[in-house]
């Protein structure tokens, strides 16, 4: 019996397929704002607790820029780690329609989620790895045997395949095998 | 006249055989001792008149007891006689009936009975003789059919084929009052045992209906992010033939030998 997809028709061919930069990339600026939507909450509700116990006295905290990125790296990191091992996605990823998903297919365990989320804080750089190649693999990806994919559907799709095998319409790499936008690339 | 062979008057020309003529030789001398033995008793008739009175006297003579009397002596001679001539006669038919059987087989043997019947038996005359239907008006049909095995007889039928090609289904179909029928049916227990939701499932997937309320409920929101995902998707394949063009024109830069 054909399942019921409730991905639109034309981006049903790319479900599974592995992610590329520029949709992790946004994924990844919609994260930074949720991050940074929330510690400006942080930082408003900190400054209205004070002004609420002492308001005679009260003056808005003025915190350094490295204690500034050091509370949003921990909150990115602990934000990303908590979705990933537990949704499989971020809200980044959920609003570009990505997965984080193991080697198996599955959803990645919670160490994992936590190396990687350590991984993608300290060397953001990694996910440029993603732009190119048969391999649309970050640095992290590649040290811990993770993907990303194109998922759209709500919920963990069952039996929606990581697809590895190249194939379609695409370019060809230095060994003159074909790839890309249909098949999936090896990541 | 040839050696061995005889003619007969009228016949000239015609050889008759030996065993013919030895035949014709002992009925005429037959026929002349019949003859002459009727001759004979009606001699003895009228001398056995004129002599009765000589022999009763010769049987019963006078003076002479009945028990010494010839009469006597003959009577008891003869019912002795009668006596033996019963118990031979009843062990000839013993010794008879003892042998027949083996005679009988014996003979039976040696005839091929079948081809002696074939040859010289009309069948077809004899059965048309016969009246049939008085025989079988004597025949208990009833008691051979309660012996019949109907199941078996069954299993070698095939029905199906029977009915598909001497029954008028359609005529037969049309005198069924269906709609009764159709009134006893416990129609809750038939949808009891059909699959609704996985057929609702086939039918949803079969029209792809997310894809047509998605259509026609989307909202703008909804159709935005949808071009925005598209178009992402769109821009990773477009850096990644980027990237996998330079890292082909770096190979061939790399292979390409140097020429002075």
């Amino acid at each position: 019996m054909a399942p019921i997809s409730p991905v639109p028709r034309e981006a049903r061919p790319y479900q599974g397929e592995h992610a590329g930069l520029v949709t992790r990339l946004l994924a990844n600026m919609v994260d930074a704002l949720v991050c940074g939507v929330a510690l400006l909450l942080g930082y408003v509700g900190v400054n209205a607790l004070k002004f609420v116990v002492n308001p005679r006295s009260f003056h808005l905290s003025e915190p350094s820029v490295f204690f500034s990125l050091v509370a949003a790296t921990v909150l990115f990191a602990v934000y990303t780690a908590a979705a990933w091992a537990i949704t499989g996605r971020t809200y980044g990823c959920h609003v570009m329609g990505l997965r984080v998903v193991g080697s198996d297919g599955g959803r990645v365990h919670a160490f994992v989620a936590i190396v990687r989320a350590v991984l993608c804080v300290v060397l953001p750089i990694g996910l440029f790895l993603c732009a190119g190649g048969r391999s649309r693999r970050s640095l992290a990806d590649f040290a811990l045997r993770t993907s990303v994919i194109y998922d759209w559907s709500p919920r963990r799709t069952p039996g929606l395949a990581v697809l590895d095998e190249p194939g379609g319409d695409g370019a060809t790499d230095a060994t003159g095998q074909a790839w890309g936008h249909r098949g999936a690339l090896d990541t | 006249m040839q050696e061995g062979t005889t003619e007969q008057p009228g016949h000239a020309g015609q050889p008759i055989p030996p065993v013919d003529v030895a035949l014709d030789v002992a009925l005429g001398v037959a026929g002349v001792a019949s003859h002459t033995l009727a001759a004979a008793g009606v001699v003895a008739g009228r001398l056995r008149a004129r002599a009765r009175p000589l022999v009763e006297v010769a049987l019963r003579p006078p003076m002479v007891t009945d028990r010494l009397q010839p009469a006597t002596l003959i009577s008891e001679a003869a019912r002795r006689g009668a006596v033996s001539r019963v118990r031979l006669v009843s062990k000839a038919v013993e010794a008879i009936d003892a042998a027949i059987p083996s005679i009988v087989a014996a003979v039976l043997r040696t005839l091929d009975l079948n081809l002696i019947v074939t040859e010289n038996v009309d069948l077809d005359r004899i059965v048309e003789e016969v009246d049939l239907d008085a025989a079988v008006s004597r025949v208990d049909i009833d008691a051979i059919a309660m012996r019949l095995d109907v199941d078996a007889v069954i299993d070698r039928l095939d029905l199906t084929e029977i009915v598909k090609r001497r029954v008028d289904i359609d005529e037969l179909v049309a005198t069924v009052d269906l709609d009764a029928a159709a009134a006893r049916l416990d129609v809750d227990a038939v949808i009891d045992r059909v699959d609704l939701v996985g057929l609702v499932r086939e039918v949803i997937a079969a029209i792809d209906l997310p894809e047509i309320i998605r259509e026609s409920t989307g909202s703008v929101a909804s159709e935005t992010l949808r071009g925005v995902r598209m178009q992402s998707i769109t821009g990773d394949d477009a850096i990644a033939r980027v990237v996998e063009r330079m890292r082909l024109h770096r190979a061939r830069g790399g292979a390409t030998p140097r020429t002075v």
